[in-house]
């Protein structure tokens, strides 16, 4: 709904930050999202994840995506095994900490705080609009 | 004799007296010594912890400077500029990393979230 009704027509742009709050499964999942985008699949990862794919907690389930997302498989578990994406993954989290984040979903219009339903975010997003449209 | 003997008393009554005084006085300026070394030592145990006290700004600036780091960290957190190059498009959208839209698009909708 946001991407078709709110970015497509090119009155918003979507950012997404990681804001791991659910033990190790949800740092490992940010951690995964990000070592895939290192080669360019941040998205595609993200969409599975959010659609709640629980085969990508498994190395078999994982290998499959990787693969199937024409991602190199041993550059992904190297990134991974060095946790090379931990530091990215911690600064997001204490961006939104600085926001004063503290669970997820939290969702921001130009930096108003919005309630995580796809109503607030309509209504901020287009009173945001007009208030930049005058 | 009996007078000489009693002078011999008296000039030794005297003698004694002088004698105890005589060890006294030294006795007594060993105690004021005592008293004055001590009254030092402490004023020196009460300069120390003026001292300790006048050293402690300089102890405490690094406190200080501790408590103020982390006021500052935040400020050091949001200017942290995560990776976005360009990928190309998904869904039909411009993508770059952790960001789908255009980015001169008036409004930004930035969404926290987690995984699980």
């Amino acid at each position: 709904m946001i991407l078709e009704q709110l970015v497509e027509p090119g009155i918003a742009r979507f950012v997404f930050r990681h804001f791991p709050v659910r033990g190790e499964a949800a740092d490992f999942a940010a951690q995964v999202v990000e070592c895939a985008a290192e080669q360019g699949g941040f998205w595609p990862l993200h969409d599975r994840f959010m659609a709640g794919d629980e085969t990508l907690f498994t190395e078999a389930g994982l290998r499959r995506q990787i693969t199937f997302e024409g991602l190199s498989y041993p550059e992904f578990v190297t990134c991974m095994n060095e946790r090379r994406m931990a530091p990215l993954v911690d600064a997001s989290k204490a961006e939104g900490e600085a926001r004063g984040v503290a669970g997820t979903p939290s969702v921001f219009v130009n930096d108003r705080r919005v309630d995580p339903t796809f109503e607030a975010i309509d209504e901020a997003v287009k009173e945001a609009a007009g208030q930049t449209a005058q | 004799m009996t007078r000489l003997f009693a002078a011999l008393l008296v000039v030794g009554s005297i003698a004694v007296a002088c004698g105890s005084g005589g060890e006294g006085q030294p006795t007594g300026t060993a105690t004021s010594e005592r008293v004055e070394r001590q009254a030092t030592v402490a004023q020196q145990q009460q300069a120390a912890p003026d001292a300790d006290v006048e050293e402690q700004p300089v102890d405490e600036a690094e406190p200080q400077q501790q408590t103020a780091a982390p006021e500052e960290e935040p400020q050091e957190q949001q200017v942290v500029e995560l990776p976005t190059e360009i990928v190309g498009e998904h869904k039909g959208v411009r993508s770059e990393r952790h960001v789908l839209g255009e980015p001169d698009a008036p409004v930004e909708i930035r969404y926290y979230g987690d995984f699980t």
